[in-house]
């Protein structure tokens, strides 16, 4: 049982206006009240109560170099970063370069009207805007975390795009507002109005640290009419904490909303993004990666419901498991009556390098209208000696082989991410191959 | 020997403890088998009901259930009044009137066979458990009937031995019926093929196999046919155990809605890499324009096309059961289903 | 005769046929060449009685008949048959169920015995005959069914769609045997075709060149030999 007064106290710290709090404090009931939902593993025996940090959490992770993790700075140092980049994704430093971000990034999205703000500036400045959405795409009865996000929620991001603007460069908020996102309970809640194009990436490849073992964080996306939403999200946390995250999308008619979400840290990660599409016409990709490498549980998936005609849904999601680790694929299809003529495709691929690691799928097609097509498709697949054999003829050790072989699954969602972070990507899997991290 | 007498202690020790579901089923679902109407079972009378082609016995040589698994089944050995031997090669498990008819037959099948087994709960609701031992080197051939106008409840574990062969066909005609097929495959070199269907009415069908042995084969094939106002299931998990090796897994699951909620969730647990294949499937039967288009150009006008493409769809699923008036019938009325 | 007059046609919102006409009499070879996208398929189609494709003005006209409106099955009964340029697989349903429940013949005992004639006469293990249709066969065996099907069906025009792709040599020869055999049964047979090889083996009696959804040449096997000298376009 968590206190109301504690509530209260995060909502007067940010000056929260009454509808806010409110959320909040029903919020809070709700966690008091509801079971400890029973699909989540790894999270048995925890009692999330003490790893809730009401302080502020947001703050330097770190106020040294050398209060960093060994085998993080080993990373950071073999990525070969520029000096200031380190100690920015060393938290060392706040921010980048200001001054650049302001005028550079900042002011030029602020002239085509587009509002990119902490999320508790936006609920002072923007309140009525904010009010429309917040917590009305991902409900904070869904499970007893999602009701704990919502009580004590802080940090996170409110990105506005007006209608017919279309912006060509993706948002980096981490670079731009990092703190924020590096909250606890962060809530991000983007908002596309019709005809607009955003895409937006939260994350980083290179792996961070953080005081905090136990993150819930939350993210909402509105795709109205004609917008187009892209969400990529490539999380590496460190191998403390246990990550679980509440995402959904609506897409309104014609809206196309497209997630990418690569996992490779994290001691268990819970992420099962969702979409709803609402609007006729409105589609969704969601290309999935995660890496479970060493005795880590990574249990992940898409869900998608499809309410309107001509939906279009397609999944791929790539798994590889190694050194005992375990990847766990949820998904869920539903297809309302009514849907006429959706279209879902559903492809997952489990990679499994060794004898202890383990890969499990369990997906679920709900249909009642009978024009809807639907196909699910899932291979394990297992790195052969036949193909170790191969790679080590070519001169390249064990450790090596294995990660190029990761590399080549992962080939299509690489595809999806911006160049640096792919090649961040990259070399973070060879570090992991190679011994050098976890 | 296992006597009946420590069986039903064994389950009233357990009962108590149990729940029907200890998981939601899905996200969105919590069950997909109607419970309620099995717990308001439990108030009426236990009785064998009908059984023939086996012979009743208070002892056994093999029993691998474990009735702390669920409620349904603690319940179900914790009243069993006896249990039954097979001795033929036709099974008939049958339900008698205002009773809850419980019933436990134990299979040893060996050398070359083909059994034909039928499940009915016609006048009353009913619970059975079969144990079906396929022995080293054996091959069998199983049908697989089910069928009821009450709650039914079927769970069958199939265990196989070294180098032998179990080749299933299964149809499913239900008003409230939660059917399990178990296969365990803990030896070396045995080959399940299971392939079946449910038609219409509310069923709950769950095809599970554990490989834990060294090289076998397993190909699990099941489509749910769901009319408007049905709610037809499959699912099912192919877990390949960490001491397997060899393993060659597939199940491939499929549904046809006309309107009904069909729902088809095939699921696999991999854990280790040493398999020759671990996939699963899932999708819908539905003809496309472009079919139905080819099959007119042959000359048939598009609602015999469907028809007829459903009923040879049906009859592959069900093997040798679709000579079976009853699947016939439930054919025809899945048919008129279909848009003219 | 199977006469196209004055054919218009869209799909999916594009004019894909302007003011076609084509006659095809029975006993006749007619050739249809082009470059990819020209309209040829969906001259067949159209023809075939896909709904897909509009008619927009024009008509088509089956032995005096007009069977612009018919549906497919409708126009396959009157003596049409289509050979897909890309079979679509089927669960369930095997070749012979479907051949035999179409021509009516289930009762006949005789029928199966001409379909597995059939199936030799293409080439076809006579096992393919009780498979599903179409189901996991290569394609130059999805070929191979749509030939048996043109030959058991026994319909007065065939049309034949790209019948060549993924055919070996001895096929072809097999394929241009065949497209003889049914002219000399008095059959109108209407070729699609890129295939410089299986055009050299057969000998029509005229052919349509389209360019752009629209008749750009005709005339006899000259126009054929013009074509083949001056190379295929794509």
């Amino acid at each position: 049982m968590i206190d109301p007064s504690i509530v209260r106290e995060i909502s007067e710290a940010h000056n929260e206006p009454d509808w806010m709090l409110k959320i909040r404090l029903n919020a809070l009931e709700l966690y008091n009240r509801l079971p400890e939902p029973k699909w989540i593993h790894g999270v048995e025996g925890l009692n999330v109560e003490d790893l809730i940090l009401y302080k502020d959490p947001g703050v330097r992770p770190a106020t040294s170099w050398e209060e960093l993790p060994e085998d993080i700075r080993r990373l950071y140092e073999r990525l070969n970063l520029p000096e200031y980049e380190k100690e920015y994704l060393a938290g060392l430093s706040t921010s980048l370069d200001s001054e650049t971000i302001y005028s550079r990034v900042l002011e030029p999205l602020r002239e085509k009207g587009v509002i990119l703000e902490p999320m508790h500036d936006a609920v002072l400045n923007y309140p009525d805007l904010v009010r429309k959405y917040f917590s009305r795409i991902f409900p904070p009865a869904e499970h007893k975390y999602s009701a704990l996000h919502y009580a004590l929620w802080s940090g996170g991001v409110f990105l506005y795009v007006p209608p017919g603007v279309k912006l060509d460069l993706p948002i980096e908020a981490f670079f731009y507002i990092s703190t924020e996102l590096e909250g606890q309970f962060e809530h991000t809640l983007i908002v596309a109005d019709r005809g607009s194009e955003v895409h937006f990436i939260e994350g980083c490849s290179a792996p961070r640290f953080r005081k905090f073992s136990f993150h819930d964080g939350a993210v909402e996306i509105y795709a109205a009419e004609n917008a187009y939403v892209k969400f990529t999200t490539v999380q590496n946390w460190s191998k403390n904490i246990i990550n679980f995250n509440n995402k959904r999308a609506i897409a309104e008619r014609n809206a196309f909303v497209e997630w990418v979400e690569g996992s490779i840290g994290a001691k268990t990660s819970i992420v099962y993004p969702s979409v709803v599409l609402r609007g006729e016409g409105a589609r969704t990709t969601m290309n999935v990666f995660s890496l479970s490498h060493g005795p880590y549980v990574k249990d992940g998936g898409a869900k998608i419901f499809h309410v309107a005609p001509n939906t279009r849904s397609t999944v791929v999601s790539k798994s590889v498991s190694s050194d005992g680790g375990v990847n766990i694929y949820r998904g869920l299809v539903r297809i309302l009556k009514g849907a006429k003529n959706a279209f879902s495709h559903v492809s997952c691929d489990s990679l499994i390098l060794d004898g202890e690691s383990e890969a499990s799928t369990y997906p679920h097609a709900q249909v009642d209208e009978p024009t809807a097509v639907f196909t699910h498709e899932a291979t394990t697949v297992r790195f052969s000696e036949d193909q170790l054999f191969y790679l080590q003829s070519r001169g390249l050790n064990e450790e090596e082989a294995k990660g190029l072989a990761v590399l080549g699954f992962i080939q299509d969602i690489l595809r999806g991410l911006p160049l640096e972070y792919a090649s961040v990507l990259r070399e973070v899997l060879n570090a992991d191959f190679s011994g050098g991290v976890g | 020997m296992i006597s009946i007498e420590k069986i039903r202690e064994r389950a009233k020790k357990a009962l108590p403890k149990t729940s029907f579901q200890p998981y939601g089923d899905s996200p969105t679902v919590k069950s997909y088998t109607d419970w309620s109407a099995f717990e308001n079972a439990f108030s009426l009378p236990a009785s064998s009901g009908k059984v023939s082609g086996a012979t009743a016995t208070d002892k056994l040589t093999s029993f691998s259930f474990q009735p702390e698994e669920n409620r349904m089944l603690a319940y179900h050995f914790s009243h069993l009044p006896g249990a039954f031997v097979a001795d033929s090669d036709t099974i008939i498990l049958e339900s008698e009137r205002n009773s809850l008819a419980l019933q436990h037959v134990l299979f040893c099948l060996d050398g070359d066979r083909n059994v034909h087994i039928e499940d009915l709960a016609s006048t009353g609701p009913k619970s059975a458990t079969l144990d079906m031992l396929v022995r080293p080197g054996a091959h069998v051939n199983l049908s697989v009937f089910i069928s009821g106008q009450h709650s039914q409840y079927l769970h069958i574990r199939y265990h196989l031995g070294d180098s032998s062969e179990l080749s299933v066909n299964s149809a499913v005609l239900g008003i409230n019926t939660h059917v399990h097929h178990e296969f365990f495959l803990n030896g070396s070199g045995s080959r399940v093929s299971y392939s079946g269907a449910s038609i219409r009415g509310r069923s709950d069908l769950i095809t599970n196999a554990f490989v834990s042995g060294n090289d076998n084969v397993i190909r699990i094939a099941h489509a749910v046919f769901s009319a408007p106002d049905d709610f037809v299931v499959h699912r099912g998990a192919i877990r390949v155990a960490r001491t397997s090796s060899g393993t060659d897994a597939d199940m491939d699951s499929a549904f046809y809605t006309t309107g009904g909620l069909a729902v088809s969730a095939p699921m696999l647990e991999v854990l280790t890499d040493n398999v020759i294949r671990a996939s699963h499937r899932s999708r819908d039967l539905s003809l496309s324009d472009e079919q139905i288009l080819y099959l007119q150009t042959r000359g048939l006008p598009a609602s015999e096309a469907l028809s007829v493409y459903v009923e040879k769809l049906i009859e592959q699923y069900v093997g040798n059961l679709a000579s079976d008036e009853r699947v016939i019938s439930a054919i025809k009325s899945f048919s008129e289903s279909l848009p003219r | 005769m199977l006469e196209v007059e004055n054919l218009s046609v869209r799909v999916d919102e594009k004019d894909v046929i302007h003011d076609i006409d084509l006659l095809l009499s029975p006993g006749e070879l007619v050739v249809l060449v082009g470059p990819n996208g020209s309209g040829k398929s969906s001259l067949l189609r159209t023809i075939a009685g896909d709904p897909r494709y509009k008619v927009v003005s024009g008509r088509i006209l089956l032995d005096g008949e007009d069977i612009t409106r018919l549906p497919p099955d409708e126009r396959a009964r009157k003596g049409l048959f289509l050979a897909f340029q890309t079979p679509p697989e089927f669960d369930g349903v095997t070749l012979a169920t479907v051949l035999l429940r179409a021509a009516g013949r289930e009762r006949d005992p005789k029928a199966f015995s001409e379909l597995v004639q059939a199936a030799s006469r293409v080439g076809l293990d006579p096992s393919y005959i009780s498979r599903p249709l179409n189901k996991g066969f290569s394609g130059g065996e999805k070929k191979r069914s749509e030939l048996l099907q043109a030959l058991f069906l026994n319909k007065k025009y065939v049309l034949l769609d790209e019948i060549d792709s993924g055919v070996d040599v001895d096929g072809l020869k097999q394929i241009a045997a065949i497209i003889n055999d049914l002219v000399s049964a008095e059959k109108g047979v209407l070729l699609v075709s890129h295939n410089p090889a299986l055009l050299q083996m057969i000998s029509p009696n005229r052919v349509y060149v389209l360019r752009d959804g629209r008749i750009e040449r005709s005339g006899g096997p000259e126009v054929l030999e013009d074509v083949l000298k001056a190379g295929f376009y794509d």
